[in-house]
């Protein structure tokens, strides 16, 4: 197969414009002159002092933003590892293990069986219930495989691989269960390097990456950002990572962080945004909380002009890893467990009702 | 750049703070640039009319309304400098030799066959919005800010024209 990609970028400075071109528009603009002539006005001290300036500036904000995080990231890194599975978004501190936490997740959500990711929600009743009380289960249902890889023992795996399909990078992620086995996803990506930039005060660093996410054998085209910035002592980030299902539908995660006044703590939260047809069909968001010392998962997921909210926590029945859940689903306060029997989630709510949903779609599950 | 950032350049160019030039200049000409060779399928050609693109821009700035999106209009300016010289040289007929010159690399532009077959058979946004992606290395997001356009049709579009090159690369190889 012709790859495309490669001919061009390795054809780009034959057909880029040449730098004279710039020059020449300069000069027939009289610009070249005019900038000449200042810093000869000046002795070429007033071009000095302003590079001076710069340097000074950037120094400052890099010696600031050096002190904020020797004092800080201890701190924030610190947080949330007490618990039982350790808060695995203080593990995602680079570009690479944030790739690697999107395909992971993403990839989770692209996984459920029957499911696109993108697909409109099946409302599900329960006999037992009365129709006011139908459920968003199946919703919630697919952020199963996340929540169990994010409340598990074990951490996001990422190991590198051999670049494929004209991408120059490759990486498989392991996202774990909660009792063992998980499921892989691929990753084949080249990395656009957007070096840092200093233009006036403003300093910024930037990586970003494009490629495919092979999950459950389905492939969706992928991109990715990891950009910091900082501006005038203030730290600013923009992470995040999409996949596409189609021309204007996808699923976005993105780091949030909140940081109160005064306060040493920053919130970390990742929210995933389902867009269909350029539209958001569903927004939710992950984030850990600490109950005595116990790590617990919040997600709450707003669709439709509805709220679910769930708190997860894993736990131990009879030696069986499981994972129970309260909050609310469809206006109504719910309690459930939920067990990993037969390549599938049972869910157990207080009632004594029961549901069985599939797990996500992975050949080498072996907790059965 | 967000567009913000470059509008705020973009009204210091137009107060008379030369400074400027050069952030809008590395910001925007490779999206004119590849404009105008869509069109003209000549590098030569295409390095002329853009600069002639930037000096009529930055003389005529008082023309331009702030935040209507400067690299649009920029590429508007292109375009139709760029049909100019196209009629222009029309009656200019080359022979088949000269007109096959990139394959046989004896033309004087010497533009790589691969981004001409592009311009050839690709759309004007699938092929803009491919150069800009794969060659001029800017993010999908930008280039969404840059055309005023979703980025998922940034995405779709860049996928699409990579595949259509593939598939004529492909037919050619066969024929």
């Amino acid at each position: 197969m012709k790859d495309v990609k490669k001919l061009l970028t390795e054809q780009a400075n034959a057909v880029l414009p040449d730098k004279k071109v710039k020059q020449n528009i300069m000069r027939e603009l009289g610009m070249e002159q005019a900038e000449r002539s200042l810093a000869y006005a000046h002795g070429g001290e007033k071009a000095e002092k302003n590079k001076k300036t710069l340097l000074i500036a950037a120094a400052a904000v890099f010696a600031a933003a050096a002190l904020f995080l020797a004092i800080f990231l201890p701190v924030f890194l610190g947080r949330g590892k007490t618990g039982v599975g350790g808060g695995k978004f203080a593990d995602i501190t680079d570009a690479d293990s944030f790739y690697a936490y999107g395909a992971a997740s993403v990839g989770a959500l692209l996984s459920v069986p029957g499911e696109s990711g993108a697909s409109g929600v099946k409302l599900l009743s329960f006999a037992q219930k009365d129709a006011a009380q139908e459920t968003h289960i199946e919703t919630v249902n697919r952020y199963m495989a996340l929540v169990e890889g994010l409340l598990s023992e074990e951490s996001i795996s990422e190991t590198a691989i051999a670049g494929a399909d004209g991408y120059d990078f490759g990486m498989t992620v392991h996202l774990s269960g909660i009792s063992g086995g998980g499921a892989d996803y691929t990753l084949y990506y080249n990395k656009i390097f957007r070096g840092s930039e200093t233009d006036e005060d403003e300093t910024q660093e930037s990586y970003s990456i494009e490629g495919i996410l092979i999950a459950a054998g389905g492939q969706y085209s992928v991109e990715g950002n990891y950009e910091t910035e900082s501006e005038r002592g203030e730290a600013e980030s923009e992470l995040y990572f999409k996949a596409y299902t189609g021309e204007n539908s996808y699923i976005d995660v993105r780091q949030e962080s909140e940081t109160e006044t005064g306060d040493a703590e920053t919130e970390i939260e990742y929210v995933y945004t389902v867009y269909e047809n350029g539209s958001v069909a569903e927004r939710t968001t992950v984030e850990y909380e600490s109950e005595e010392g116990e790590l617990e998962l919040l997600l709450s997921i707003n669709r439709e002009g509805v709220r679910d909210t769930l708190l997860f926590k894993e736990e131990s029945e009879n030696g069986e890893r499981i994972l129970s859940a309260s909050g609310e689903i469809g206006g109504q306060k719910v309690r459930f467990r939920v067990y990993i029997r037969g390549g599938q989630y049972h869910y157990v709510f207080e009632d004594g009702s029961s549901e069985d949903h599939d797990r996500y779609e992975d050949d080498d599950d072996d907790d059965d | 750049m967000k567009n913000e950032k470059l509008e705020r350049m973009v009204a210091r160019l137009k107060e008379g703070d030369a400074r400027a030039f050069d952030c809008v200049y590395e910001h925007t000409h490779k999206s004119a640039y590849f404009a105008i060779l869509y069109i003209v399928h000549d590098k030569m050609y295409a390095e002329d009319i853009l600069q002639e693109t930037f000096v009529k821009a930055i003389s005529s700035l008082a023309q331009y309304t702030a935040g209507t999106n400067f690299t649009a209009w920029l590429c508007s300016i292109a375009r139709s400098l760029a049909l100019n010289h196209l009629k222009k040289h029309r009656r200019e007929v080359p022979t088949d030799f000269e007109e096959e010159a990139y394959k046989f690399g004896t033309g004087e532009a010497h533009i790589p066959y691969i981004f001409d077959l592009a311009a050839r058979v690709l759309a004007e946004d699938e092929y803009e919005i491919l150069m800009l992606c794969q060659i001029s290395g800017y993010k999908r997001r930008e280039v969404a800010e840059m055309l005023g356009i979703p980025i998922g049709t940034v995405t779709w579009k860049n996928n699409e024209a990579l595949k259509k090159l593939r598939r004529q690369l492909e037919k050619e190889d066969g024929a």
